[in-house]
């Protein structure tokens, strides 16, 4: 936007919505804002190219100040962004029209515990890893613990629709929801049912869970917790093989055993993380199957568990690197653990049942290094979320060298990515499960749902007729 | 000055990409805003590295002064990035090219002219601390500035254990402003010149041992005197008064007579509790007056949040620290405790500034100790 009179204007009138505090127009203030987790924004800016930024950066503190400030993003036409941890992988918060960058971590209240129903309602911009701490307090946990938990938001878990290290037993963050608060995108605050389940009509939560921020700003939600198990305890099993764990894996799930987690990894990736970033010095499809609840119904299903492992010839390393990848589950994800710039790599998933899976996982591997041999592309996958009818596919893609020139590499990148997604779709899976589509992924959407596409392109234009929230992303 | 410079462009990589420590940055739960995360700060040096941003760009000096600097992020770092020092070598670059806030420049002169950053004018220390009960000084004592002016009782609670103990001690007769808080706002000429004028001063003592009051005093001399052309004097080792009265404790030389009966929590200083760790003296000599009504706030030890006094950010930003001190001092009702305490006299100055009447009494363990006698 031209900071010209109506610039001035506008910001004037954020200010009088949120305090002259909360509003930053600065250079500097707007730059941090420049780029996610996603490969695509960090790489463009490691090789001095201009990030996007918005206009405005805003720090709302209460659920009135949002509908105002949307109020006067839709009066003005200007995009608004609904920010949290800024931890997403596909470009979901980057301003590509400028607007108004919503940030949300001001609102960050724990509102109430309900101990009896075991819920706890706290405003959007609470820290994952805050909120967590608050609930161990009380001898509860929110049940969630994704890779981003040290900075993505409660708004962001389920904007984007994340999953946890022990989704495979507590669920996706999506399924724990039990109410929500949001504002439409012209301001309208709106509350869901107090109960998820129920038989009163359509549920509004689809408006807000999975929609990126797209369809309005999540402002509070009711989460149910859990109490914190009587122990929890991880093991460590080494295959011969991937498809000797996936099927150990299914045994598991199908025959109804609840493992709070399976995280199973391909050959390379038991190299490149189980070995060097953990220290534990095993080469195979390494798993850890972890259980918890009380001590007696953990014994039985451990015992449960490692007959079916032993079945499919894994071989039972013991608790220790099992209880090694749980207390470090977090370090792969700190520099220079994690993988990083100038290396080029994705972060891609995808889910399917379990008879697609091992194709799927089959395709996307041949797609990525035999397709791009020639710029020495590696594929390495984990199996981290797993449901009574199939698994996730977590998966990257590595090239060590790629293009200095930014615009080849994000070419090469995104074409990577485009022929390991189409790969996915046509062995049965999906273009994403946990990580969210932002900007990145949005154009295959369409191909994703087909006939069923116009459904959400109409229901964009109802909720959003100025198309102001986060333009650009879902494919919207 | 004090990251070579593949250290600093590596952690300006690391920190402008990664968000794993945004839970521990005070100033981001103040104000929410990206920009005041370590990510955001390590984004802002990268375009100043690459040509992104310049120097004066607007909110840089703010955000890069927007910082408590209390090395909490480097402790939660699993790569162990420096990340306190970048910002602390970016605001040096500030205050070379003339960007730095106007707090900086006053600082070092208001140091000058009194002694203290504050610029208040001090009492004599022998009135704080009292006579040496010999002339043969066994220790002696560095106070620090917010002993000296914000937090006398402090001084005053040290005086009376070393007079009650027969512990003879002198002070040093230049006891003015360490440097730490003009070596963490980037002004490396003023926090040099007050470090040399310091270990001048300490360089005249009798007694070859040294004990500080204040906490980041403590970390200045052993990690950062050196560096700045101010070595301690050969043979005098240097011990935190925790140090000091948790080994009076070990000695049988301090009985505590009275003990506390309410609850206490303990507030670990940032400067004591990263860098040097000293977090078992404390909690011993805690132990001693509370015996089991002693209960850890949920960030504490090595993790501890800051009191919202470092970093400078009091003195360019004073209601975000204000907001940070209002955090820890929740934390500290949290636990259900009638006393908050603390082993640095600027730390105990934060926090009570942000207590509300009634709510908790805060004092330095020193007077706990004192009390005790």
């Amino acid at each position: 936007m031209e900071k010209n009179l109506l610039f001035e204007l506008v910001r004037e009138e954020l200010c009088d919505a949120v305090g002259e505090e909360n509003v930053d127009t600065s250079e500097a203030g707007r730059f941090c804002y420049g780029a996610d987790y996603s490969w695509v924004s960090r790489a463009w800016m490691d090789r001095g190219q201009k990030p996007m930024v918005p206009d405005f950066v805003v720090t709302p503190q209460a659920t009135e100040e949002v509908s105002r400030v949307l109020k006067i993003a839709n009066r003005h036409r200007i995009p608004v962004i609904p920010y949290g941890g800024g931890s997403g992988v596909n470009g979901g918060i980057l301003a590509l029209y400028g607007g108004i960058m919503l940030d949300l971590k001001r609102m960050k209240k724990i509102i109430r515990r309900d101990e009896q129903s075991l819920t706890v309602t706290a405003e959007a911009g609470v820290n994952g890893e805050i909120l967590e701490r608050e609930l161990n307090r009380a001898g509860l946990t929110l049940g969630h613990y994704p890779a981003s938990g040290y900075c993505a938001t409660l708004g962001g878990y389920l904007a984007a629709r994340g999953s946890g290290t022990l989704s495979t037993k507590y669920g996706k963050a999506e399924e724990r929801v039990v109410a929500m608060e949001g504002v439409l995108p012209t301001g309208e605050i709106v509350r869901t049912l107090p109960v998820p389940r129920h038989a009163t009509g359509p549920d509004f939560l689809n408006f807000f869970i999975g929609a990126e921020g797209t369809l309005g700003v999540i402002t509070e939600v009711t989460m149910m917790v859990d109490p914190i198990p009587e122990v929890r305890e991880f093991q460590g099993f080494l295959f011969r093989s991937l498809a000797d764990g996936l099927e150990a894996g299914r045994r598991i799930m199908t025959q109804r055993l609840r493992p709070c987690v399976i995280r199973l990894y391909d050959p390379p990736s038991t190299i490149r993380f189980v070995q060097k970033v953990l220290g534990i010095p095993v080469e195979g499809s390494f798993m850890v199957v972890g259980c918890d609840g009380k001590k007696e119904m953990v014994a039985l299903e451990k015992k449960e568990i490692g007959k079916i492992c032993l079945a499919m010839g894994g071989e039972d390393l013991g608790r220790e690197p099992g209880e090694t990848w749980w207390k470090e589950r977090y370090k792969f994800y700190f520099p220079p653990f994690c993988p990083d710039l100038p290396e080029l790599f994705g972060t891609m998933d995808s889910v399917t049942t379990y008879d697609k899976i091992i194709p799927l996982y089959e395709a996307k591997k041949k797609t990525i290094e035999e397709g791009f041999k020639d710029f020495g592309a590696r594929y390495t996958a984990h199996f981290s979320h797993w449901f009574p009818w199939g698994t996730m596919i977590y998966d990257r893609f590595f090239v060590e060298k790629p293009p200095q020139n930014p615009r080849e590499a994000i070419q090469l990148h995104n074409r990577i990515w485009a022929a390991a997604i189409r790969a996915a779709l046509a062995a049965g899976g999906v273009v994403n499960e946990h990580h969210g589509i932002g900007q990145k992924l949005g154009y295959f959407l369409p191909e994703q749902f087909g006939s069923s596409w116009p459904v959400l392109l109409n229901l964009k234009k109802m909720l959003d007729p100025n198309n102001i929230m986060n333009p650009g992303k879902l494919g919207l | 000055m004090f990251l070579s410079a593949k250290e600093r462009l590596e952690t300006i990589r690391a920190c402008r990409d990664c968000p794993m420590c945004h839970p521990v940055d005070m100033v981001a739960m103040v104000t929410g805003k990206e920009s005041n995360t370590p990510r955001g700060r390590g984004m802002i040096l990268w375009g100043l590295e690459s040509g992104l941003l310049s120097w004066e760009s607007e909110g840089v000096t703010r955000i890069l002064y927007q910082a408590f600097l209390d090395g909490l992020p480097r402790e939660w770092c699993e790569g162990n990035y420096d990340f306190d020092e970048m910002v602390i070598d970016a605001r040096k670059t500030l205050v070379d090219k003339g960007f730095a806030p106007a707090a900086v420049s006053s600082i070092a002169l208001r140091i000058k002219e009194t002694g203290n950053p504050y610029g208040i004018k001090e009492r004599e220390i022998p009135s704080l601390l009292g006579s040496s009960p010999s002339s043969l000084p066994e220790v002696a004592i560095f106070l620090g500035s917010s002993a000296r002016v914000q937090r006398p009782q402090t001084a005053l609670a040290l005086g009376k254990i070393l007079r009650t103990l027969g512990i003879s001690f002198e002070v040093p007769d230049g006891d003015s402003d360490c440097g730490f808080l003009s070596y963490q706002l980037g002004d490396f000429i003023s926090a040099a010149e007050q470090a040399k004028n310091v270990a001048a001063s300490l360089a005249r003592c009798r007694a070859k041992k040294l004990v500080s009051l204040s906490a980041s005093a403590y970390r200045m001399f052993t990690t950062r005197y050196t560096r700045f052309g101010a070595p301690l004097p050969e043979g005098m080792s240097i011990v935190h008064v925790t140090e000091f009265l948790s080994d009076l404790l070990t000695q049988g030389r301090l009985t505590l007579k009275r003990k506390i009966d309410d609850k206490v929590t303990y507030h670990d200083p940032c400067c004591l509790a990263r860098f040097n760790y000293v977090l078992d003296p404390p909690r011993k000599v805690l132990r001693a007056l509370v015996a089991d009504n002693f209960a850890e706030m949920d960030w504490s030890g090595k993790k501890a949040r800051s009191c919202g006094g470092c970093g400078g950010v009091p003195f360019t930003y004073p209601e975000i620290s204000e907001k940070a001190a209002r955090i820890r001092v929740e934390e500290a009702l949290r636990t259900g405790a009638r006393i908050l305490t603390s082993a640095d006299p600027e730390c105990e100055h934060h926090l009570s500034g942000a207590v509300q009447k009634g709510e908790i009494e805060v004092k330095d363990l020193v007077e706990l100790v004192a009390d005790a006698l």
